[in-house]
């Protein structure tokens, strides 16, 4: 197997393994999807990283922020968000999957990655209400 | 000196007139340059009031106990944030598709809500200041004079995670005149010499008494 096929084949593993958590995708038509394409027996699920490192622009220091990354399989999503688009997530707020699921806007900032081996990255935020 | 009453007046109006205006639009005035301010706290939109500079052009009149012209001027330092916001509620109770995509378009991201806020902040502020009735800050006739605001730049957005922030500053300067009054030293143990003849020297008053020649 090629070996770019064979990594993206391990990505079940890799992010929607048994480290994988739930997330739910509403695109900007309002179309749910909560079951993975790839599977759609299971739930839709990838890697959740609370916290990530940033550069201060103020400093140029960098820093660690509280807001969480989501990177998901691209062939276990159903359409592929691109920069510009508007879209609602709801996963957990913590590391365990039964939690209860807060829901997240995914705009501003655009998705990375995704052209080499599959997996697309998203920087979602917790929004507030106009 | 008189450009501290100045700041505490420009202050004091600020905050005054901050508090008349709608309640999405009030600020906080702070009357002094914070060193780092958090992008939680900067939820609530601000204004930092400091006296920046002043400019002293000298006067003939200024030697011979005249007040001195002095030009001061005042750094309106201007902090917003805010996160994306939108109909979240609506977005939450969404039950068909039609519903969610109508509620996701009311989202704005928290880059464009900055800064039509630092837009609406600015206005006010300079609507305060400019305002005929804040001539002189509540000040009496002739403590101020002058008073404008010369300039505005806003800087960029910075992200501070989920929230965005900007800042923004303006110049305000104006005329006072100040009264220089010296400075009233620490008072020091009182003491008398009195020495009226050391040895026949008439001339000599001050001094530590003894006998001349003595070391």
């Amino acid at each position: 197997m090629n070996l770019r096929k064979r990594a993206e084949a391990d990505l079940k593993t890799s992010l929607e393994g048994k480290w994988g958590l739930p997330v739910i995708l509403v695109d900007p038509d309002g179309n749910e999807q909560t079951k993975s394409a790839n599977d759609p027996l299971n739930d839709l699920t990838g890697q959740i990283l609370y916290d990530h490192r940033t550069i201060d622009t103020d400093t140029g220091m960098e820093i660690l922020v509280n807001t969480p990354v989501v990177t998901l399989r691209k062939s276990s999503l159903d359409r592929i968000p691109v920069d510009g688009e508007t879209w609602k997530m709801k996963f957990p707020l913590v590391p365990d999957p039964e939690a209860v699921k807060e829901t997240f806007i995914l705009i501003g900032r655009p998705p990375e990655g995704g052209g080499s081996i599959g997996f697309i990255r998203l920087y979602p935020q917790l929004p507030g209400q106009e | 000196m008189q450009f501290q009453q100045v700041r505490d007046a420009i202050i004091a109006t600020l905050g005054a007139d901050s508090a008349a205006l709608p309640a999405v639009n009030q600020f906080r005035v702070i009357s002094y340059q914070r060193q780092a301010e958090s992008a939680v706290s900067a939820l609530n939109q601000s204004i930092q009031v400091f006296y920046n500079a002043g400019d002293f052009p000298k006067s003939g009149g200024s030697f011979v106990g005249d007040s001195v012209k002095h030009k001061p001027t005042f750094r309106l330092e201007m902090t917003v944030a805010s996160k994306a916001k939108g109909n979240l509620s609506g977005l939450e109770a969404a039950t068909t598709p039609a519903e969610a995509s109508a509620a996701l378009a009311t989202f704005f991201e928290a880059s464009s809500i900055v800064d039509k806020a630092m837009d609406q902040l600015w206005s006010d502020v300079w609507n305060i200041l400019m305002d005929a009735k804040n001539e002189t800050f509540d000040l009496p006739i002739g403590a101020i004079s002058s008073r404008w605001v010369s300039g505005f730049q806003k800087d960029n957005p910075t992200p501070k995670g989920e929230i965005v922030l900007l800042t923004a500053n303006a110049i305000l300067s104006c005329d006072v005149d100040e009264e220089v009054i010296g400075v009233t030293g620490t008072l020091g143990v009182d003491f008398d010499v009195t020495v009226s003849d050391i040895n026949g020297d008439t001339e000599q008053k001050t001094g530590t008494a003894g006998t001349l020649g003595e070391t």
